[in-house]
This record gives structure tokens, sequence and C-alpha cells, in this order.
């Protein structure tokens, strides 16, 4: 998008005139943590990968098995309560952060190549690829994914992560495909873009070593979106009974919750926690991008 | 053939339209405070079509926000005074102001590309502006946009066209009939034909010379393109730093430039009527104004900088011969670049 | 107009993609997907709706051309199958009552969140300051990174059933008859509705208001703004006229874009409440093992995705008249 001079803006902006966009480059991760929204974002991302990783060692109790009383209200045995199998939800949630972190990271990542393949292509080859994958990318998201994904799950019956994980990067990608593909147009017109071209350099290495570089930050925010998008996505349909039952995620224990009647019942324990988990690990992965957001885009920073 | 009423004018020619006086204006960044402008004084008489020439970053589009006070956060003016003909231009409450704003000054700004708004009709952004001053109704609104368009060459079809059907030259003359549409005592360009080719610019710039004279408005113009200026401005000030370095008669600046930065301008560019070549910029760039150059401010890009002083001493502004001031220490030693 | 006809082509296009990946999900399966249907209904599958199963996904002799021109065939006829959960109920006599809940729902909520978000996103950038930096921003992604269908649990959980305000679920009282001719029915429609859409609006509000922020930003920077003030306009008619005119633009294509993604959402927002629309069929279906009601709703729903879409561009025509004289 043609961007036009700020009338009112920063001496520099106004006086020194139309200035390129500027593209996000090397130096931008260490940037980020000067962001304090991404300092929070990693605090918060950073605790849960550490529940994943050391779940052994954290939960008190097998996720599994009957350790309690059933339906028991949070107590100094039991942090957060049982089920109404009698299971330990504070384990439960440890155990569940690394299966719902796994899917999440891997269908993020799933996603993450199909989109950058997709719109790398179309910005770059451009013609009648472009054309095609344009429409392809349009059409796609256009489509509800939601309820394709349910009715994908519903077809191949025992949807375990790994499902969720192939539906999510078969359907998912659209977004982002779309924004590499804009980025790509601009970047493909740039300078040293063409230099490169003149040299001879091979189509590949000008993608890997030109281009794809320079869009590190829309990559790794596409990613962050993707993987918020796959956590809650593998959430809802394990909600919707889509998933596999008997492997514990936040998504399973909100299935059993709903199964068991506990809103009726006044468990609110048993589907508080899930919830606010899956919230949190998104609010600290979106505030991951809003601080790449203001490193790479500095319209947005606030006064 | 123009039905345009014209208020009668109650202007004083002895004194000032404008006085600018000791302006300092701001910007606070998180890297410091940018002092875009640092004491500018200047005059812009009636009638006259005042010049103010510098390169970007100079801070004279910051000068034409401040005037109009247009200036958001986080620019700040710090110091001076801004006097339109009786009226303080600093003391105003907002609702003075805003019926101040066009009635009495109004703006061309740097492009007419982003001057329009693209969703409603040229009409409406005349109408607008009458409206919101006059208690005109809209056909008497209405009928002044056409009186104003056929004024500035546009087709009164045009009047409920959008930008994006106009070309380049029509946005800007549609810009200029908006400038126009209260009849104000000033109008400053900012810029006002960078966007357009030269034909096109020069025969724009005529017009609005024309439309000057018959209406008798004085005019800021704002430029970096100092070949245009010289030849349309009566009187021009040259910015360099957030200071002006030199005010002059046109003709004074293009014959006998005083400081050697606007020596150095008028040789940046080519002869008014030969062709136009690649200009040769002056070398260097313009300074960092969170920390200026101590002393003169141009002396890190000076070639006949005094040894010892020029990096010391602010020079004086100083009255070099009739309406011709300078601020240069090599007018104190009698001797001129 | 070209506008409009390039749009309505590009929906067409969609439509026969959603169509032809429809065709294509149950022969993805490996072998005779009806017979494994049948198998997983293990005897309580009506025999007759065999039949229907076959009919419905063209399962006919012949190559895959030839059954995917039965289907098309099928499809064009209004046929979409009969329901198995509900046999011999054609699926789309179930679809289209709660395709009614749905839109009536989805639609008021999503038009008041769109509407409200707005309206927050200019305030928010007009009065660009700490407050809505520092607390609505945050307030309204961490809003948005709540799964839609846990926040309606918890309304449910505290509003309805703690407090009572609200019934805990339906779309209407099952004491009273369907009328719509009845003032009383229709009260116990919008207080049945009202929890539903109100975690809805909530969810959705945040996206919006940032969405619209981050344009106006962009665009009161413009110098048509700048121009709008100096020219001494009043301050509602430069944020109204000029800046959230032009700033509403990106918004508004942005609305059509994510409708169907929060369509999604808003399916599992029904689940909870048991609001009989297309979310809440689908589950049944779901459940059910419904594949021709299953296969049906994505269908309808994609297509009145495609169709809100058309209705915003019409809009789109409207405000921007550039794309009205192209």
């Amino acid at each position: 998008m043609a961007e036009s001079i700020p009338l009112s803006k920063t001496a520099s902006e106004i006086e020194e005139g139309r200035a390129l966009p500027s593209f996000p480059t090397v130096g931008w991760p260490r940037q980020i943590l000067r962001s304090r929204k991404a300092l929070v974002g990693v605090v918060i991302i950073l605790f849960f990968v550490f529940l994943a990783v050391f779940a052994e060692v954290i939960a008190p109790y097998s996720p599994t098995r009957m350790v309690g009383r059933p339906h028991q209200p949070p107590s100094t045995e039991h942090w957060l309560g049982t089920t109404r199998q009698g299971q330990d939800i504070f384990s439960q949630i440890v155990y569940g952060a690394r299966t719902s972190l796994l899917v999440g990271a891997l269908a993020g990542t799933m996603v993450t190549i199909v989109f950058i393949l997709v719109g790398i292509t179309a910005g770059y080859v451009g013609g009648i690829v472009d054309d095609a994958l344009s429409l392809l990318i349009n059409v796609v998201l256009v489509i509800p994914a939601l309820p394709l994904i349910i009715v994908l799950a519903r077809y191949v019956e025992r949807s375990g992560p790994i499902t969720i994980v192939l539906v999510l990067g078969f359907t998912s990608w659209a977004w982002g495909a779309r924004v590499l593909r804009s980025m790509t147009l601009t970047l493909r017109e740039q300078e040293f873009v063409s230099a490169a071209k003149v040299i001879g350099e091979p189509t590949w290495r000008i993608i890997l070593a030109e281009i794809l570089p320079n869009m590190t930050s829309l990559v790794v925010s596409g990613w962050i979106g993707a993987v918020i998008y796959a956590i809650l996505t593998e959430a809802s349909l394990e909600f919707i009974g889509l998933g596999d039952p008997n492997i514990t995620t936040w998504g399973t224990i909100l299935y059993w919750a709903q199964n068991n009647a506990a809103l009726l019942t006044g468990a609110w324990w048993t589907f508080v926690p899930p919830g606010l988990c899956i919230a949190l690990v998104g609010f600290g992965l979106t505030m991951i991008n809003f601080g790449i957001d203001e490193i790479t885009n500095p319209r947005l920073r606030s006064q | 053939m123009i039905k345009m009423q014209l208020k009668p004018y109650s202007v004083d020619v002895h004194t000032p339209i404008l006085a600018v006086k000791d302006l300092e204006v701001e910007y606070r960044t998180g890297r410091g405070a940018v002092r875009a402008v640092d004491g500018v004084t200047f005059d812009i008489w009636p009638n006259e079509i005042f010049g103010l020439a510098g390169e970007s970053g100079s801070g004279k589009s910051t000068i034409a926000h401040t005037i109009t006070r247009l200036l958001r956060p986080p620019g700040y003016i710090v110091g001076g005074s801004i006097q339109f003909m009786d009226i303080d231009l600093m003391e105003m409450d907002s609702e003075t102001l805003r019926d101040f704003r066009w009635r009495h000054i109004s703006i061309v700004s740097q492009s007419a590309m982003n001057a329009l708004n693209p969703v409603l009709t040229i009409g409406t952004q005349i109408i607008d502006a009458i409206q919101a001053h006059e208690p005109a109704n809209k056909e008497q609104a209405r009928a002044r946009a056409l009186d104003l368009l056929q004024l500035v060459g546009i087709d009164k079809e045009r009047i409920n066209s959008y930008c994006h059907q106009l070309s380049g030259g029509m946005r800007q003359r549609a810009v200029i009939a908006i400038a126009l549409a209260l009849n104000p005592e000033l109008i400053i360009l900012d810029e006002p034909t960078t966007a357009l080719d030269v034909v096109v610019q020069r025969q724009i710039m005529e017009e609005i010379q024309a439309l000057q004279r018959q209406f008798g408005f004085s005019i800021l113009y704002i430029t970096h393109d100092l070949s245009l200026l010289v030849e349309f401005a009566h009187r021009i000030a040259i910015m360099y730093a957030g200071e002006i370095v030199e005010i002059a008669p046109s003709d004074r600046i293009f014959l006998s430039p005083k400081h050697p930065y606007t020596y150095r301008l008028m040789n940046s560019f080519p002869a008014i009527s030969g062709p136009r070549q690649e200009l040769q910029s002056i070398p260097g760039s313009p300074p960092n104004l969170i920390s200026p150059p101590s002393g003169c401010r141009f002396h890190p890009r000076c070639e006949v900088a005094i040894a010892g002083t020029c990096q010391k001493v602010e020079p004086v502004f100083r009255k070099v011969e009739r309406d011709h001031y300078a601020a240069c220490h090599l007018l104190e030693q009698g001797r001129s670049s | 107009m070209r506008y409009l006809f390039r749009r309505i082509g590009f929906y067409l296009v969609a439509a026969w993609a959603s169509i032809t990946v429809n065709f294509l999900i149950p022969r993805m399966m490996a072998g005779d997907p009806v017979q494994i249907m049948f198998a997983r209904f293990q005897g309580r599958m009506d025999p007759r709706s065999l039949d229907s199963l076959y009919a419905t996904f063209g399962f006919v002799r012949g190559s895959l051309w030839v059954q995917y021109l039965t289907y098309l065939g099928h499809l064009f006829n209004g046929d979409l199958g009969l329901s198995i959960s509900n046999f011999p109920v054609p699926v789309t006599q179930v679809i289209g009552t709660s395709l009614a809940w749905t839109v009536r729902l989805l639609s008021l909520a999503l038009i008041i969140s769109f509407v409200l978000g707005t309206l927050l996103g200019i305030l928010a950038a007009w009065k660009r300051g700490r407050f809505v930096d520092n607390f609505i921003l945050p307030a309204s992604s961490l809003l948005n990174s709540f799964p839609y269908f846990w926040l309606a649990m918890i309304a449910v959980y505290s509003l309805a059933l703690g407090l009572g305000w609200f019934p805990l679920g339906h779309a209407a009282s099952d004491d009273i008859r369907q009328n719509w001719g009845s003032w009383e029915y229709i009260r116990s429609v919008i207080y049945h509705a009202t929890l539903p859409a109100l975690t809805i609006v909530l969810t959705s509000l945040g996206g919006w208001l940032v969405g619209m922020r981050s344009s106006m930003i962009s665009v009161l920077s413009q110098d048509y703004v700048v121009l709008a003030e100096a020219k001494g306009l009043t301050n509602q008619r430069v944020m109204f006229a000029y800046a959230a005119r032009n700033a509403i633009l990106p918004s508004v294509t942005g609305f059509a874009m994510a409708l169907a993604f929060i369509i999604g959402g808003q399916f599992l927002t029904e689940i909870v409440f048991s609001y009989p629309g297309m979310g809440y069929t689908l589950l049944l279906s779901v459940n059910a093992r419904d594949y021709p009601l299953m296969q049906g709703i994505f269908l309808m729903i994609t297509f009145a995705v495609l169709a809100a879409n058309l209705m915003v561009d019409i809009v789109y025509v409207f405000l921007d008249p550039r794309v009205r004289y192209d």
C-alpha cells in the first residue's frame, strides 16, 4: 500500500520526505524485549513451556488416574480440585500444557510452511501462477474453516493430535500466504533483489538469501498467529468431542467437564482453569506479536 | 465574468498581515527534543508573495503548521509569538481558532494527491469549508463552489467528481479553489506543485499569481525549489537547520546572495530558462537537530568558514543593505561571499 | 459496477470450490464410504437410508466424473439428501429452520459488535492516550484470546445459572408455542438470544476496535484530514466525514474477510447455549454421524458466508466512490 507523507508527525518524518517503508531486518529479535508488551508475553509463554517440559516433576499426581474423591473443590491436597473421575485437575493442567503447546507449535509450523511456500511462489513467480494461487488463497479465506475442519475430523474418525495438526495445516494457511505474497511483491521490486537477478543468482538462492530474511518478522508473527489459532481450534474440536478423549489436553478437560455437566453441578474448577490457560497462552503470544509489530511498524507505536 | 463577491479588505498596508517573532518549535521524541524551528522572525505584508526556502528538514513545513496552529504532539510551540494583523494566534480558544482558520488563512498543501478526501466530491469539500464559517445554505454554497471552480479553470460539471477522477493538475486546482473559498487574507502554499510535472507546475504558479493580483491576498510560499520561488516571490527567506539565515527581495537573493548557504542553493539549481539538468546538491547533510552544531550551524558544510570563529560564535542576523538581512560572520568582517 | 460483477464471479468460483470439496471429502476415505458409514452405525441405521446416502453423494456406477455430475445434478435440484438421524426428513428441511435461527442471532450480534467496536475504535484513535494503549488494547486482546465457547460457559455459569438473569439455553421458552405474531413469543426469543448475543458481541468487539483504531491512526495523518482541520470544520465533521469515513473502508473489508472465521467461533457459542442454530445442529449431526446433514451444513454455511460477503461488497460500493466509478 502506498503510504503518503504524514503531515503532522515527528520532525524527522515530516522533513525527511518520503521514506521507504522500513523493512524489518536482522536486528529486531533483540529489540523485542524492549517492548513491555512483548516482555509480558515472553514471560507468560516461558512459564507454560516450563510447565510442559517439567510436567513429570511439577505435577503431583498422574493426570489420568483416580487419585482423590470425585468432584472435590480446590483444597491443599488438590490445588485445583478433582474431576468427576477423581483425577487431579492441577496435574491435568500441567500435562495438558504439554499437548496443547506441542500441537499448537506443530500445527503452527505446518501452517507456516504451507503459507511460506504458497505466498512466496505466488508473489515471486507472478503471472498466471500468481493469479491461480491468489484465487486459491481468496477462496480458502472465504470458506469458513471451522465447519470444514469439523466435517474433516469426523470423517477421519479417530482424530488425535496428529490429525488436528494435519487438518489445520491443510485449511488455515491462507491468511499468512496473503500477507507473504504482497510482501514478496514489494521485495521483488527492491534493488538488492534485482541486483541479485542481474548477477545471475539462482531463484532458490534469491528467495532464501534475499527475500526470506527480509520477511522474518512477518513469518514469525504469522507463525505466532497460527499457533494461537491452532491451540484454540484444537481446544474447540476436543470440546465438541472430536479429539481423543483419552489424551489429557486442555480441550479434553473442558470436554469432560461439559460431559459431566460441570456447569449445572457448579463444578467451576473443572472448566475455569483450562480456559484461563488457553486464554493466557493466546494472550502471551498476542503480546509478543504486538511487540514485533511495534518494532517493525513504528506508526503504531504510542507516543 | 467572475460573480464572486469580494469582501472588502480592511487591510492596513503599513502593518504586516502576519508577524512571526522569535518562534521556537520543538518535537519531543524519545531520543530528546528536536528544535525544528529555532528563533524564527519574519513578516508578511499585504499583497506580498513571501517565499520560504530550504532543504528537507530545515523546519519550513513545521512553520506552516505552526502558523495555522495545526501542530500536533509531539510538536510543541515553546516560544515566540505569531500575530495575524491585530490578532494574537497563540491566545485563541478553540472555537475562535476554528472560525479563524480558513476565513483568514488557508493552505494549499504538499501534494494534491492526498489533500483531497477520496470519498467526498470536490463540491462537497468546497461547500464544507464555506458552511463551516458562513450561514450560507446549500444552494448558495454550491453556487459559490461553482464560481470557485470556474475561477481556477475547472469545468462546472466536475463539481460532482471525486478526486480519483481528476488529473494531477486538476486536483491541484481543486485544492486551490478550496483555499480561495473564504477569500482569506493569507494563503500558505506548502510545496504546492512538487507532485506535478514541470509544465503544469509553472502553469499553476502563473494562475495563482494571477489570482493573487486579482484578489490581493498574501502568500507564504514554502518550497525547496528556488527556481520557481525566485521567479514568483517578492521576498525570500532562506532556512537552514531551524533558523532563517537570510531574507531579501528575490532579485537580491538571485543576483547577490549574502549567505554561503544561499549561494550554494542558488548554484544547486539550473538556470531558469535553460534545460533542466541534474541538481548539484550541497555536500554533507542537514545537521542533527537534537544536538545542532555549535556556532554557525552551517559551518560543518561551509567551504568559506572562518577557522576558530564559525565553530564557536553564533553569527548575528544583521542588515546587509536595504531590506536585505543575513547571518554570517563573513559579513561582519566586511567580506562578502 | 464492474467491481460487483468481478466479486460475484469470485463468489461463484468459491461456491464451486466448496461444492467440489464437499464431493471429495467422502472419497478421501479408503473403501466404499457408504459401507463404512453404514458399518459405523452397527445396524442402527435405517437400511433405506443406505440408498439415500449413495444418491446424495453421487455414488453411482461410473467414473468419478459421472459421479460428480450426478452429485451436481442433485445439488442443483436443491437436494442435499436425507438426514440419517432424522430419517427420512430431507437435509434441506433440517437446515432450513436452524439456518434462520443462526442468521437472526449472528447478524444482530455481528452488526452490534461491528458498529460498537468501530465507534470505540474511532474514539480510541481520536483520543490517543495511555488509557487506550495500556488498558483497552490489552484487555481486548485478552478477551480475544479466550475460546469463544469457554466465555459462553462462564456467561451461562455466572449470569444464567448463578444470578438467574438469563435462561440457560434454547431459543425460546418451551412453554410458549412458536408464533411470530405473538408478542409474548417474540419477547421470549429476544430474552433467550440476549446472552448468546452478548457473548458474541463481547468476544468480537475488540477485533473491530483494534482494527478501526489503527486504520484511523494512519488516516489521521493523511493530508486531507489535516486540511479538513485547517478548514475550520467542527471536530465531529473532521472525525466522521473525513477521518472515519475513510478509515472504515479497510475495516469493512476486514469485516467481510473475518466473517468466515468468526462464524466458526459463534458455532461453538450456540453449542454451549443449546441454541438451535446451525452450530448446534452441526454438533448433533457430528455426534450422530449424520454425514449428509453434516456436509449439508458445511455447504449452506459456506453459501451464507458468501452471500454475506456479497452484501458487504454492495455496502462497500456505496462507501467507496473509487470502486463505483472504475
